[in-house]
């Protein structure tokens, strides 16, 4: 007997096997825009835009915006494209410019699809030097710089080296696992160079505690395990809306610099919904809409026009130098600069 | 009610033989008994009839069938183990009801029925409700009894079910046994390592030794009549004397041993013998009297070593030309050398 | 007189059949959720089978096997100069490597918890107090608690500005010092596995028969001798035990590693969560494998071990002492035993409790119900994407039943299995008891990538007409059969429940299995004999008697259930069936908080479900 076998992308023919439905989100229905996303950017105890942002969208539009907060984040979506399995969400918030060089590296076709700025009616307002992607298909949201924050009444650090030679802690996410932890690194890589940097942590290994993920990092700072904390620059927004004191929030830059951390949002190359998609972009950068962001998500507005309070620039510090690395730098040495650093910090 | 018939009977291990060629046949109503010492196999027997352990090879057949691939629970077979194994989680009546759900209690009793005759078979009617661990051992062997015998086999296996109990006990309940397996007339294979109870109760016995059957017959044979040195040996005490045979006179044979001549009565003895005699055959009688006390032809004398006072008897422990003699005589003898005499007819040749 | 034929064989042919068809369910559900998931890591090595040269030669993983015969070399430089020059030799300095490493801090974490856990199985075994059974129960409920909950719970109580510290501040100590420190990830596991060393000791302790050490006596051994030469032989195979197991679940350990101790002190596993962060998933996999390879090995030991266990009780076991009354040397040592055991067991759960009930403001701590709030106020007005704490524990109870309903049938089946004789049992049982050896992550791993995103199967969908050319007679029209490509996933509530029983099952057995084995043989045999076939001989027999084992063994399936983090939040990513470890990590934000008050409603929940099972067993036991 001949066989002739059709291959079927199992988008829409995946079998559910023992009567589970797919955890995975299912195709949507018409007018509600599934929106993929970490978990803490809409469900952190703290504070998070999600609810807002969903309140909003919902009241402005004819449609139901459905966050989708997964574990797994960005890596999730890379992998079902690896596998072949569709990819069932509109939009991804919370895109960085590593983020971008890993999906490039993962994979061969574009997760995204192009949303240039000036197809949306508030991409004019968009700060120049926020737009990290050249391919134009990430529209940034939000962002801050990675910098240092410290407890003024047990140190005064101001350059690298007062971090190194203190005689206090710092705690530091780890640079394999976690943005912050990496953008650090970059930012020692571009002090001392790709020769020096190993020398600079090894000096600083002393005084160093690494966590797995900024998470367990900053709770340790909040239970005074350390002194010092890679963390944001717009720490205090946070601190100020709490009762931990403003002493322990003091943002530190070393040798004036600090990291540009900005974060975008895209439309999945194959969403069914790319005007909704848009609409929801575009909103995004909504004068109230930043405003509300930024204050929730603890950063800095992407537009320049806005809707802030005027207090608010008080808690929001910017360092002399930005430290940026390029795309194209990055795909080719993130990994390895990685990799160097853990084989040194972890040996035994 | 069934008959039993083993057939070259084997089981074999990797590095040891359980059984070696065992052939058996056990009539129908019977009391049979395997006694031998520990090893010898009559346990592992009894599990093959009962489908607990698979032959390596030969033949089981029960009741004319053949019992080769049929299961434990098929076999209708009932079975005592030594330590009782009465289920400690159900009560004495839930005990001796459990084979009952298996198969219909006989004579269309009802169950109630059926467990209340059995406990009064053996006067434990009141225990109903008590569970195993607040019972004597004896209650909980008779209740492993009936137990067994509730769903009204055909065979009837018992295990060393007395020899966790004291020996006042042990000779009470072997007759209760005995009692009630000739009232019900159920065939019954019987194993222990005690051949004085195996002669007390059996009708006939069997005796095993390495995995082989040494030799089958009533009691009064096994004990009279042993078939080889080993038989003799075990069951009961023997003295065992090995010579030279000299010479003839008629049934009688004249056995040299160790310089003196007996006068045997074995009508084919010849060469190299050994010959028993059983203790109480022996009469006791005083060295160096003129007193004939000690009546038999062939006549020692034994230094006595040591002597034990049995109640009804007495048992003494001497020596000549090195050997052990043993002795049973209704009093213990005065005096260090003692004249032991026997008959010709008292020798049994093997 | 045997009943007629008809309606009992049908219940005897099913009977029969009931063991191998559970046998053949457990063996197709591990299949599905843990052998293919695991066999697909595997696979993912072997295609990357270059790196495991590369790993096994390279010094950042193995140390200094990378260079044996360097290695070698300078032990013997070593043993020359203690032969030459002993005052300055010393010895060589040797790089340990990740998977050194790995095992040394596994060791360490084995020696610290039978160093605590002989000591507490000693008042276990050999004191009587008010509410022993209950603290013999719970011994089991710090091996089930999530790492999540253990971090936080270990961060209140030993952190800088934690609880002991407090104390130690207000009487003019210095502060702890030890988060981030080997010393306290090497505490939190003896917090983990000291319970379960001293229950397995305790049960042997009380296997000794109380007449051989009064032989002993008699015979002219003081009682120190007679505890050497006759209790500690006895002991010793339990207490091995115990410290394999340690050793294997130490080995394996992560979030404890990660979160406690720091970057510093990455362990095998750390390594492979990152790669597969970082898509290199050959580094992974081989990993993963080699990881495996050496905890299946050690697995295989306890196997053998364990058959030398004593599960049931002494005809004589030692007396029990009351444990209050005049102070006497063992007194004394007791008492020291148990405020030690209260210091590591409960002062993380009391510090986690006091840590949701407070917060801290300038000068001290204020009592504050706000985190107690928070959970309130989320569950009442979180939104449909949002973690709610009613739900979680909701979920988790459910999955608790589920995960029960399907462990225990299945672990009792293996126990039975495992306690029969036939050649290569004991690799049956390590396969079996596969799940122990294998980490979270590897499991995760390959369920992501083989079940969760789905494996394509080929499927038919049905029949056309083709043609085929045949010799001589030409072109003839043919069926031919159409295939497609389908994605057989395996995700939602079902699958969660099913990695749940698979990762809960072999405490059923470990449990059941010992206590199977050594049953009294008779009792099988005479119900076999009275008509029972194997099965019903199972059931009206040996499951009543082992139903303590069977109870002990669901509690804690019940309670592994409720802590099950890895795997859950892979199968539950997206969805809204999450459970509360999840939850507490949600809930893990700037501030530690929330997560507490969390952690406190899944230590109340899991704590009151496993003593009422426990309970439960009780009115069972009768």
């Amino acid at each position: 007997m001949q066989r002739r076998a059709f291959l079927r992308n199992a988008g829409a023919a995946g079998a559910a096997l023992l009567a589970g439905c797919g955890s995975a989100p299912t195709g949507s229905t018409d007018g509600t825009l599934q929106v993929a996303t970490y978990p803490s950017y809409v469900d952190a105890p703290s504070s998070s835009a999600g609810s807002y942002l969903k309140e909003e969208f919902d009241s402005r539009f004819d449609a139901t915006l459905e966050w989708i907060p997964l574990e797994g984040e960005l890596n999730h979506f890379i992998q079902r494209r690896q596998q072949g399995v569709g990819i069932d969400a509109d939009v991804y918030a919370g895109i960085r410019q590593m983020d971008l060089v890993r999906i490039e590296q993962q994979l061969e076709e574009p997760l995204f699809q192009a949303t240039p700025p000036s197809e949306l009616e508030n991409g004019g307002s968009l700060k120049d030097d926020y737009l990290f992607d050249s391919d134009e298909r990430v529209i940034p949201t939000g962002g801050s710089y990675v910098s240092l924050v410290y407890d003024e009444d047990a140190v005064q650090p101001e350059t690298y080296e007062d971090i190194a030679e203190s005689d206090q802690d710092i705690l530091i996410p780890s640079p394999p696992s976690t943005t912050t932890g990496r953008m650090f690194l970059l930012m020692t890589i571009n002090q001392f160079g790709e020769d020096g940097y190993l020398d600079y942590w090894s000096r600083l290994s002393e005084n160093l505690t690494v966590t797995g993920d900024w998470g367990s990092a900053y709770t340790a700072y909040e239970n005074r395990e350390a002194a010092m904390i890679t963390s944001y620059s717009t720490d205090q927004v946070y601190a100020s809306q709490g009762d931990s004191p403003m002493s322990r929030h003091q943002i530190g830059f070393p040798n004036g610099q600090g990291y540009s951390y900005i974060g975008g949002a895209a439309r999945f190359a194959n969403t069914d919904k790319p005007d909704l998609a848009n609409k929801f972009l575009n909103f995004l950068l909504e004068p109230e809409v930043q405003a509300e962001m930024a204050q929730l998500n603890v950063g800095i507005p992407a537009t320049t026009n806005a809707a802030l309070p005027e207090d608010y620039s008080k808690y929001v510090y910017e360092p002399e130098t930005t430290v940026r690395f390029s795309k194209e730098r990055l795909a080719n040495n993130l990994s390895t600069w990685t990799n160097e650093w853990s084989e040194q910090f972890a040996s035994n | 009610m069934a008959d039993v018939r083993l057939r070259g009977v084997e089981r074999r291990y990797e590095d040891a033989v359980a059984l070696d060629g065992v052939d058996v046949t056990v009539a129908d109503g019977e009391f049979f008994t395997l006694v031998g010492p520990s090893g010898c196999g009559k346990t592992t027997t009894l599990r093959t009839i009962a489908g607990l352990e698979e032959p390596t090879s030969g033949t089981v057949h029960v009741g004319g069938e053949s019992m080769a691939g049929v299961p434990p629970e098929d076999r209708d077979v009932g079975i005592v183990f030594q330590n009782y194994a009465l289920f400690p989680h159900m009560t004495v009546a839930e005990n001796v009801a459990y084979g009952l759900r298996f198969r219909d209690p006989p004579e269309g009793k009802s169950e109630d029925e059926r467990v209340r005759e059995l406990l009064e078979l053996v006067d434990m009617a009141d225990y109903g409700d008590r569970m195993p661990e607040e019972l004597s051992g004896g209650q909980q062997q008779r209740v492993a009894l009936v137990r067994a015998l509730a769903p009204g086999p055909r065979l009837l296996l018992l295990d060393e079910p007395m020899s966790a109990l004291d020996a006042r006990l042990r000779e009470r309940l072997r007759r209760q046994v005995r009692t009630i397996q000739s009232e019900l007339g159920v065939t019954t294979v019987y194993v222990t390592h005690d051949q004085e109870e195996a002669l007390a109760v059996s009708d006939r016995v069997a005796v095993m030794n390495g995995g082989r059957v040494e030799q089958v017959g009533t009691p009064q044979e096994i004990y009279h009549r042993p078939e080889t040195p080993f038989v003799a040996e075990f069951v009961g005490k023997n003295n065992r004397f090995e010579g030279e045979v000299i010479g003839r006179e008629g049934d009688d044979a004249l056995v040299e041993v160790d310089g003196t001549t007996f006068r045997v009565r074995a009508p084919e003895a010849a060469g190299r013998v050994a010959f028993y005699v059983r203790p109480e055959a022996l009469s006791l009688g005083r060295e160096g009297k003129n007193r004939t006390d000690g009546e038999g032809e062939n006549r020692i004398a034994v230094t006595v070593e040591t002597t034990e006072f049995l109640g009804d008897a007495a048992r003494t422990y001497g020596s000549w030309n090195g050997r052990e003699i043993v002795v049973k005589s209704e009093d213990v003898p005065a005096g260090e050398r003692v004249v032991v005499a026997f008959g010709p007819e008292d020798a049994t040749v093997v | 007189m045997r009943r007629a034929l008809g309606s009992h064989d049908v219940e005897a042919l099913a009977e029969r059949a009931a063991i191998p068809a559970l046998v053949a369910l457990a063996a197709f559900l591990l299949f599905l959720v843990f052998y293919l998931p695991v066999a697909t890591v595997f696979v993912e090595a072997a295609r990357a089978s270059a790196l495991f040269g590369e790993v096994l030669t390279d010094e950042f993983y193995v140390g200094f096997l990378a260079h044996p015969g360097d290695a070698l070399a300078r032990f013997g430089g070593f043993l020359l100069a203690l032969l030459t020059d002993p005052l300055n030799a010393s010895f060589p300095d040797y790089r340990l490597g990740l998977f050194g490493f790995t095992a040394y801090q596994a060791l360490l974490s084995a020696a610290a918890s039978v160093a605590l856990g002989v000591p507490m199985a000693y008042v276990l075994a050999r004191f009587e107090f008010w509410g022993r059974d209950t603290v013999r129960s719970l011994t089991a409920l710090p091996f089930v608690m999530p790492s999540i909950m253990v971090v936080v719970g270990f961060i209140a109580a030993f952190g800088e500005y934690g609880f002991v510290s407090g104390v130690f501040a207000w009487v003019g100590l210095n502060r702890l010092e030890l988060v981030h420190t080997l010393k306290l990830v090497i505490l939190a596991h003896a917090f983990y596995n000291a319970p379960l060393v001293a229950r397995i000791t305790a049960a042997a302790w009380e296997g000794i028969d109380a007449r051989a050490v009064e032989t002993a006596r008699s015979l002219g051994a003081n009682p120190y001798r007679a505890f050497r030469d006759v209790v500690v032989p006895q002991l010793l195979p339990s207490v091995l035990t115990g410290a394999l197991l340690t050793f294997v679940f130490c080995f394996l350990s992560f979030a404890i590693v990660l979160e406690l101790g720091g970057y510093e002190f990455a362990t095998v596993e750390v390594w492979v969560y990152q790669s597969v962060n970082n898509f290199e998933y050959g580094l992974a996999a081989t990993l993963a494998v080699i990881e495996t390879v050496l905890s299946l090995g050690l697995m295989y030991a306890y196997l053998r071990y364990e058959a030398h266990q004593r599960a049931s009780r002494a005809v004589h076991p030692p007396e029990r002492a009351p444990l209050f009354g005049r102070p006497d040397a063992k007194r004394l040592a007791a008492w020291g035993v148990c405020l030690v055991a209260a210091l590591v067991f409960v002062l993380p759960v009391f510090s986690m409790v006091y840590e949701s009930l407070t917060v801290p403001v300038a000068g001290g701590d204020a009592f504050t119900l706000r985190n107690y709030a928070f959970l309130v106020d989320r569950q009442a007005t979180g939104a449909a994407f949002q973690v709610k704490p009613l739900t979680a524990v909701k979920n988790s109870l459910l999955f608790g039943v589920g995960s029960l309903l399907l462990s225990v049938p299945i672990g009792v089946v293996l126990a039975v299995v495992s306690t029969r004789e036939f050649a290569g049992r004991k690799v049956i049982d390590t396969l079996a008891m596969a799940p122990f050896a294998v980490s979270g992550i590897v499991v995760g791993l390959g369920l992501l990538r083989g079940l969760v995103f789905g494996t394509p199967v080929p499927a038919p969908t049905g029949i056309a007409l083709g043609r085929a050319t045949l010799p001589i007679v030409g072109s003839v029209p043919i069926p031919e059969l159409l295939v497609t490509q389908v994605r057989v996933t395996v995700s939602g509530a079902l699958a969660v429940v099913a990695a749940h029983a698979v990762g809960a099952y072999p405490f059923v057995t470990r449990n059941v299995a010992p206590m199977l084995a050594t049953l009294d043989r008779s009792l099988v045999e005479s119900a076999r004999t009275l008509g029972a076939s194997r099965a019903r001989a199972l059931v009206d027999v040996e499951l009543p008697l082992v139903a303590a084992g069977v109870l002990a063994g669901a509690a804690f399936a019940f309670a592994i259930s409720i802590g099950e983090f890895d795997s859950t939040v892979i199968l539950t990513s997206g969805a809204g069936n999450y459970t509360m470890p999840v939850a507490i990590e949600r809930f893990i934000g700037r501030r530690l908080g929330p997560a507490t008050a969390m952690g406190c409603v899944l230590l109340v929940v899991t704590g009151a479900s496993f003593v009422a099972i426990e309970r439960l067993g009780g009115r069972f036991r009768g």
